[in-house]
Order: structure tokens, then sequence, then C-alpha cells
């Protein structure tokens, strides 16, 4: 997504901070598996706090603080306050900490249910009745989507932060990702559901190169057209049913997906 | 067919016109108001600054490495050799890192690209100059180069709007013409303080204070858009001819020489065909929406 | 074959003469691109071998609808172009640009310029031959335009060496309508040498010097009357078999009044606003220019990418936003700057009758029913309806 505020630019040597909430830390590990460039990313950063990666803590405050996961106790939602006022520039990044990821999909249910059925002593269990973004709880100064975030965009926020530049995250298709690679549409060629006309670009069409459709793990692109892809959809066979399910997954909770899943979800249940 | 650059008076000088911008010293900065600063631009390479010409309302791409590049209207007298003016808003990642780089850094140069204001045009004419913002920047080359050649036209009057006294471009040079007795300045404001005795209003509402005639006036508008709708639409009531009317457009410029596509207004680049047009030419397009 | 001059002489080239004719390309140096069955498409890509290239293979094209069939192995070319067009080579949809160290108060260029590759195309259409002159039109191949001189030279030098071989059209694809455009299905001009598909063997047609002298190494004979009259009426039928039809007659006048037409709102609400068409057309050419960094290095880059206007930052304004912030203003300038204000800019249509974007667009929205309905409505007299995106039902995997 667009910057929501002026870019700043970090000095070199900034501190960054990492900051995990309700997550898989598969964002996390991709920082980690940044492989070569990972040496020089702590070269051209202190990492000030990133428990992942070392038991050093440095105090804050930070220049540039990470924010994976999303909001669903109610200790985090108090601790998010603390990492905001902690961090000069922070980033939401991953599905989860963009959108409340796929934890999100309680929001449609009882989470008294859940809790009951997994835990012999749901007493215990201190838990939010919705898992939430981060920016429904505070303000986020950018976000990377993508379940996990894709290793060059981290890279490209990074450097962008150092010069203050603009980062080249687009927030156009990924049908633009996907031709620029020449890649066979598969929408078109195997009349297979792709979400990719109305998802953000960003992992390098990965799931279209395997031949199969895009299931939106970088949440809707910039102004999504969910009602004529939705109609195609169906068009080709799919049923609501069908449709919702590929709407409500890692970005159910994102506002125009929620909304296209909650109109297939009535559709569905008037047949 | 659009006729092409070929007929410009001023292209990029040999090296400038590739993706390797020239570097130029930030050798001044000059505030202006809150957000806005005025940077004098020298270039490193000594023999251009002696070849480097353009005409008023022209443009330079300004490229910070690493950030980017942004189009801003040179701002200096064209007979100020050897240093370019740029009055930047500092409301994108280009124009703050432009701030960043400080007195004695250097930013990269590409242009002069675009047509400017059409100062053949002005021979034995009346000649009204209307500035919102910080549109008074490509208006202010046209202004100098208007004194320097002021035998040619009748009357000059500039007509100029921002929000705040505190806002006003060139303040100690918008002083010193309304001393001039061959150029009328009126400045109005928005908002005004305790100390503005002018004119509060819409830079339109100055039309009133003057007499338009109308066959035998030039008008140059340059500011944001619903005051270069306003203006061009008070001036075409006033029976203006289309013709003898010039806007200067902003758009979104990547390229700087009509091809990388963004700045397309119907038929025109704006970078190329403009950013100065002719309302005749865009009177079919000028008042629709998203163009 | 002894003469060497160009003109419109013709020959015959049996089938076995295709290896050949690659083999001598590739000797010459020559990256030798060629449609070829990639996945489920026709895709544009190096071949050593003419074994390599497509054959015995139908296409089936519609609205947002691409199939592949099994026909008669013994036919090459009788399928419509793919996705790609040369476009993807001669203008790459990523090119970096520049790289630069700051040194002191200089901009030190750290690369080479890109490298300029010899491209041999063999077996592109004559819509993509008129793709490509719109092309060298837009980036200035003649010259007259210096002001980008730096700026288009990797187009103009990769053009400038580019030979081109083109297939004529025997069996227009599904969304095909290049005879309403005047671009096809035959190539009358602007290739090296021309072919058309015979039963055992085609008639080949000399278009440039270069052409008659890789013709001078093949093994040609000249054609009998009867195998010119068989190429007349193959090319005669593919032009009476047209699928799709565009009037252009008035078409630019007519656009021209569009642009309070009530027909953009209803294209709008089915255009995904993906811009697929925009990255399969093959005449498309905008742009963009972004800048990079190095985490530590302090080198800098400058990196050329395809781009779409119907992004919604496409034209984002600092401080004011987007231009075109609704889906239909951007179809809207899109389908008006393909079909009409091109015209103003560089004095051809910038639309060559290839029928892509009706094939990739995802929902199928048809360019040729979208012009024929603009500019034609009458107030109160009610919308026409919109057909559905072609394509018929299928199951899902």
């Amino acid at each position: 997504m667009l910057a929501k505020s002026p870019i700043p630019k970090v000095p070199p040597k900034s501190r960054l901070a990492v900051f995990k909430f309700s997550s898989c830390d598969g964002c996390q590990l991709s920082l980690l598996n940044l492989e070569e460039h990972l040496l020089e990313l702590v070269d051209a950063v202190e990492v000030a706090y990133f428990l992942e990666a070392r038991r050093r803590e440095l105090p804050p405050p930070y220049d540039v603080g990470l924010v994976e996961g999303s909001i669903s106790t109610p200790h985090e939602a108090q601790r998010i306050r603390q990492v905001r006022r902690d961090c000069r520039y922070l980033v939401a990044i991953g599905a989860c900490a963009s959108s409340g990821g796929i934890q999100a999909l309680r929001n449609w249910a009882d989470i008294g249910d859940f809790v009951g059925a997994v835990y012999p002593n749901p007493q215990y269990i201190r838990t939010l009745d919705t898992a939430t973004p981060i920016a429904a709880h505070v303000f986020v100064d950018f976000e990377l989507r993508g379940c996990p975030v894709n290793h060059a965009q981290l890279l490209e926020l990074v450097s962008a932060l150092l010069v203050g530049r603009r980062p080249n995250v687009p927030t156009s298709s990924l049908c633009l990702e996907c031709k620029r690679r020449g890649l066979p549409c598969v929408l078109v060629t195997h009349g297979q559901p792709c979400l990719g006309p109305a998802v953000q670009a960003g992992c390098g069409a990965l799931c279209p190169a395997c031949n199969r459709g895009c299931y939106g793990c970088f949440g809707p692109m910039e102004q999504p057209n969910l009602n004529s892809l939705g109609d195609r959809f169906l068009e080709l066979g799919a049923s609501h049913r069908q449709i919702k399910h590929l709407l409500r997954m890692f970005n159910a909770y994102l506002e125009p997906f929620k909304q296209a899943s909650d109109h297939h979800e009535r559709l569905e249940q008037q047949k | 067919m659009i006729q092409h650059v070929a007929d410009m008076d001023y292209r990029p000088p040999p090296g400038m016109g590739g993706w390797l911008p020239v570097e130029a010293t930030i050798v001044n900065i000059q505030p202006e108001n809150f957000n806005t600063r005025t940077f004098t631009l020298r270039f490193v390479d000594e023999s251009l600054c002696e070849s480097y010409r353009f005409e008023p309302g022209q443009f330079n791409m300004l490229f910070v490495p690493g950030v980017g590049e942004a189009a801003i209207s040179i701002s200096s007298s064209p007979y100020q050799i050897g240093a370019l003016d740029h009055t930047i808003r500092m409301v994108g990642a280009v124009t703050r890192g432009i701030d960043r780089i400080g007195v004695g850094g250097i930013v990269g140069v590409r242009g002069p690209f675009g047509r400017g204001w059409p100062l053949h045009k002005l021979a034995g004419k009346d000649v009204i100059i209307v500035g919102g913002g910080i549109g008074l920047a490509p208006l202010r080359p046209l202004i100098h180069w208007l004194l320097r050649h002021r035998e040619q036209c009748r009357r000059v009057v500039l007509l100029y709007g921002c929000r705040s006294p505190e806002d006003r471009l060139y303040a100690a040079e918008l002083e010193a013409w309304s001393g001039r007795s061959d150029l009328d300045v009126l400045v109005t404001v928005d908002n005004a303080d305790e100390h503005w005795t002018g004119p509060v209003g819409v830079v339109t509402n100055l039309l009133r204070r003057i007499k338009v005639n109308a066959e035998q006036t030039v008008v140059f508008v340059c500011g944001p858009r619903v005051l270069n709708r306003a203006a061009a639409w008070n001036f075409l009531q006033l029976h203006v001819p289309p013709a003898q009317v010039y806007v200067s457009l902003e758009r979104n410029m990547n390229c700087g020489f009509g091809r990388c596509g963004h700045c397309q207004y119907g038929k025109h680049f704006v970078c190329r065909d403009g950013p100065v047009f002719c309302f005749a030419d865009i009177a079919d397009i000028f008042a629709k929406e998203e163009i | 074959m002894s003469q060497t001059s160009a003109g419109d002489q013709k020959y015959f080239l049996p089938r076995a003469g295709l290896e050949p004719l690659v083999g001598i390309l590739r000797q010459r140096g020559y990256t030798v691109l060629a449609p070829t069955r990639r996945d489920e498409i026709i895709a544009l890509a190096p071949v050593e071998s003419a074994d390599q290239i497509a054959r015995g293979v139908h296409d089936h094209q519609d609205g947002g609808r691409y199939r592949l069939t099994q026909a008669d192995p013994e036919v090459m070319f009788e399928y419509g172009p793919g996705a790609d067009s040369p476009k993807r080579y001669l203008f790459p949809p990523e090119l970096p640009l520049v790289e630069l160290r700051v040194r002191g108060n200089r901009f030190i260029p750290t690369s080479q310029p890109p490298a300029i590759a010899q491209y041999a195309f063999l077996g592109i259409r004559a819509c993509e031959l008129a793709a490509i002159k719109v092309q060298d039109r837009v980036f200035g191949l003649e010259g007259q335009d210096t002001l980008c001189a730096d700026a288009a030279e990797y187009y103009r030098r990769t053009r400038r060496r580019a030979l081109l071989i083109a297939v004529n059209c025997t069996r227009p694809g599904g969304t095909c309508f290049c005879a309403s455009m005047g671009t096809g299905p035959a190539a009358t001009e602007g290739f090296d040498l021309s072919l058309t598909e015979l039963r055992d063997g085609f008639l080949l047609t000399v278009g440039s010097q270069a052409g008659a002298a890789l013709g001078a190494e093949l093994d040609l004979r000249a054609p009998t009357s009867a195998e010119e009259g068989l190429a007349e009426m193959k090319l005669a039928a593919a032009r009476a078999h047209m699928p799709r039809h565009l009037d252009t007659r008035g078409l630019k006048e007519r656009l021209e009044q569009t642009i309070d037409d009530p027909n953009w709102e209803r294209v709008a609400a089915r255009c995904l606003s993906c811009g697929n068409c925009t990255m399969v057309c093959p005449t498309c050419f905008c742009f963009t220019v972004s800048d990079s960094s190095g985490l530590t290095d302090g080198v800098y880059g400058r990196t050329r990418r395809w781009e779409s206007c119907f992004s919604h930052q496409f034209s984002y304004v600092a401080g004011s936003g987007p231009v075109r912030s609704t889906i239909a203003a951007r179809y809207r300038h899109w389908l008006r700057h393909k079909l009409c204000t091109w015209q103003d800019q560089f004095g051809v249509s910038g639309c060559v009758g290839c029928g892509r974007c009706i094939t990739w667009c995802p929902v199928g929205i048809d360019l040729t029913e979208e012009a024929q309905r603009l500019g034609r409505h009458v107030p109160g007299a009610g919308a026409v309806p919109i057909p559905k995106a072609g394509g018929t039902k299928e199951a899902l995997p």
C-alpha cells in the first residue's frame, strides 16, 4: 500500500526492531531467509530488537519497527500501543498484520465455541472476540502485504527508507507482474478461477507460474472490481460457496474481500 | 498530427537527453513559505552553465539518486546565466529529498523540457498574468522576460492569489514589482492577518478591479486546477478570444519527452506539448473530469 | 536464386527448407524467435531448430478464452498470435537503464548500456508487422525526434538489427479483426521475407535487400501459377472469414465526441482495471522509470518497466492524487487513446486488429463491440444490452 505519512530518510545504522503478535512467524522467517542480503542488512541498520534472531534487546526508541501478526488478545491490544510509542516509523508486515490474517476467520464465528472445543480448561484462555489488523489499533506508516511477505519487498522497504525513497511497492494488479513475466493466464487458458485481476502485485506471480490460480495472499489491489470477477467465476462454473472460500482466506477481513465474501455467502444461503 | 518538438526553441543540450542526469550543485536555498523553498542550482560542468538555455515556462526533471525524479518548473529569469532557480513545494519523496541534500550538495538535472509561454504572441498586446499559490513559479521567468522586453507589449498586469500573506512566493520581489510603473501587481489572500491591507478572496475577484480590453489581451494562467478553470472561464466570459488564453497544467511526468505516457491529456503529452497550452487547443477537454 | 534486389519476387520454399533457414540465421548470429508451444499457449521464444516451432495445433480464441487443440500434424502456422508479440523483445518488460555511484560532486555510471541483441523474428503475423511499424513511430525510429535520442536507444538499435520473416494468416484466430484495420491477414510491407503456407511448402515473397540476400542462400524454385493462385485463395478466404469486425469509417471523429458517453460507466462495471489488455497489446508503450538503491554498496539503479494506464497510481500527481481515479475514466482513456488520440499523436491508429485485448481480458470485454456502441447513444433510448463474456461453462478443476 501507499505510504500514509511522509517517507523519512533514516540514517545509516538506524535501529530496527521486529515485533511479533498473533502469527506463525513466517514473515520474520522471510527476514532471516534473506540469505546473502541478511549480512548487508545487518551492516546497514542496527538490529536492536528481534527476538527470533538474537537474544540481545536494546531499549527503545527505534527508528523503524516491523510488526508481524494480528491483534487477537487483550494483552496484544495493550502492547501494540507501547510499540507504536517506541517506533518512529511503524510498518505492518504480512497478511496478519495488514488484514488480521487467517485467524480473522474467527470474526465470522463465536470464539467461545472454538475455545470450548479445543481446550479442556477454557477458563484460562484470554482472547478477544476478533483478530484485527494493526491499523485497527494504532497508526501504521506503511504496510507490506503477503503471506508471507516477499523478500524483495522487504529489502526494497529497508533500502528505500535508508535513502528516503517511497518504497517501490506497486498497488496495481498481479496481472501486470504475471504478464511482464510472460506467463500463460490460467483464467483465460484453463478457465481456472484466479484472483489475480483483483489482487495486489508483489509476489512475482508465484502461483500462476505453477499453473495455479492466485488465491490472494497479497490482498485486494487498489480498486478491485470483485463484482465483475465474481460474475466471471460463476460463468466459469464456480459456485458462490467456492468464491466465498476463495475470498475468505489470508485477507478475509480486509474490506473489499470481506464485503464480497459476505455477498457470496448470502447468495449461497438463498439457494 | 501534432507537430513534434522539432520546432521547439530550447531542448536538452547534448548529454542531457539520456537517463543519466547531469550534476548540479545546490548553491542557495531561499525559504518562501512553510513548505516551499527556492533552490538555486549551478551545473558542476562549467560549459553547461554557459550553454544551457530555456524559455520561460519550461521545466527540468530534478533527480535525487536512489529516490527518483520530479518535474519542476524553472523559476529564474532566462537572463540569469549559470544559475537556475527551482521553487519547490515539499509534497513528495523527491522534493523532500532535494531539501535534505541541502546547500553544497548535488542533485541531477535533465531538461529543459516542454513548451513555454508563447512570447511571440505578445507584441502590441495587454498581458494579464494570473497566478495562484506555487503557480507563480513558472510565471516568474515570464515576468522577468517581459520586464526586459517591456516595449513590445502595452499593459502588463499580474494578479496573484495565495492562502495568506505568509504564503506569498517571492515576497520581496513582489514588493519591488509593485513599486514599478510599468507593471500592475494585485495580490489577494484567502486569509488575511492584521497587517494585510490588500484584497481578500479568490484571485478571480481581482478581475473586477482591472479593465480588460478583450480583443487586445493575452492571458497567462498557472495555478491549481480550480483556479485554472475559473480564470479561463472568467476571461472567456469577458470575450477574450480562446486563442489568447494560455494555461500551464500539472501532471505526473516520468520521462519528460512524451514517451512514458503518464502525463497524457487527451491527445497531448503535457511534458512535450505543454505544460503551457493554448485554451483553443484544449477547449474540448478542459472542463472535463478525469481526462 | 541469383537476383538480389528487393522487390515483389515470389518463390517456392519447400517445407524442408525451413530447417536450413533457421540454421543460416543462427550461423549469422541471429537469435531466432519463433512461435513455440509452451504449456497451453503459443509463445514467441528462441528456437534452435525448425522442429521447435509449434505445429499441428489450432487455437480457439474468444473473449476471455484461449484453448489449443490438436490439428493435422503436417500444418504449421494455423494458429493466431499468442499473448506475446515482438514488443517483448524490442521493448522489454523490464530494462535496467543505468547504474551510478556518487563520487564527490559527480555521478559515475557503473554499468554498461544494455547489450543489443540481434533478433530474427520467424513466423510473425501481418498485424505484428503493423504493430512494429506503430512502435517505430512511437520510439522515433526515423530519427526526426532527437529529443529522446538516448532514451529510446535500446528500441532503435534492436529494431534496426532485427530481421522480420512474416507468415501470412490463412486461418485467423477467433478474436482477429485485422482486415478491418487494414493490417492483414497478408503482410504487404515492412518484412524481409514473407511466407504463405501451402500443402508442402511456402510461397515466399522477398520484401527487402536483406531478405533477398537471405533468399539467395535458400533452396528456392519459381512457384507454379497453381501455387500462386492457391496462396491468393487461402488469403482471400481468411479475409472473408475474419471473425470480428470494426467499422473504422468515421470512427475517430465519432470517438472524439464520446467523453460524456454513458457507456463508459457500463464498461467500467465489467472492467477489472487489471491492465491485461495493455500488457498484451503489441503497440502499448507506457512505461515507468523507477529508482533503486543498494543497502550498503552505494549503487543507485534506474530501471524501466512496462506500466499500464489502468493502474490507479499511473496518473498520480504528488500533492493532489491520481487524475483518473475511476475505472470508467481509465477505460475511456485507454480506448480513446488506442483508436482516436493515437492518430493525433503518431499519425496512425494505435490498434492493429490483433484481438489480444479481447482474448486476454479475464472478463472478455470486446474492444470492437465497445467501440461500435460508443457515440451512438440517443438520450432516453435505453442502453444497448451487454453480451456476456465469451467462453462456455467449464467445471472447476
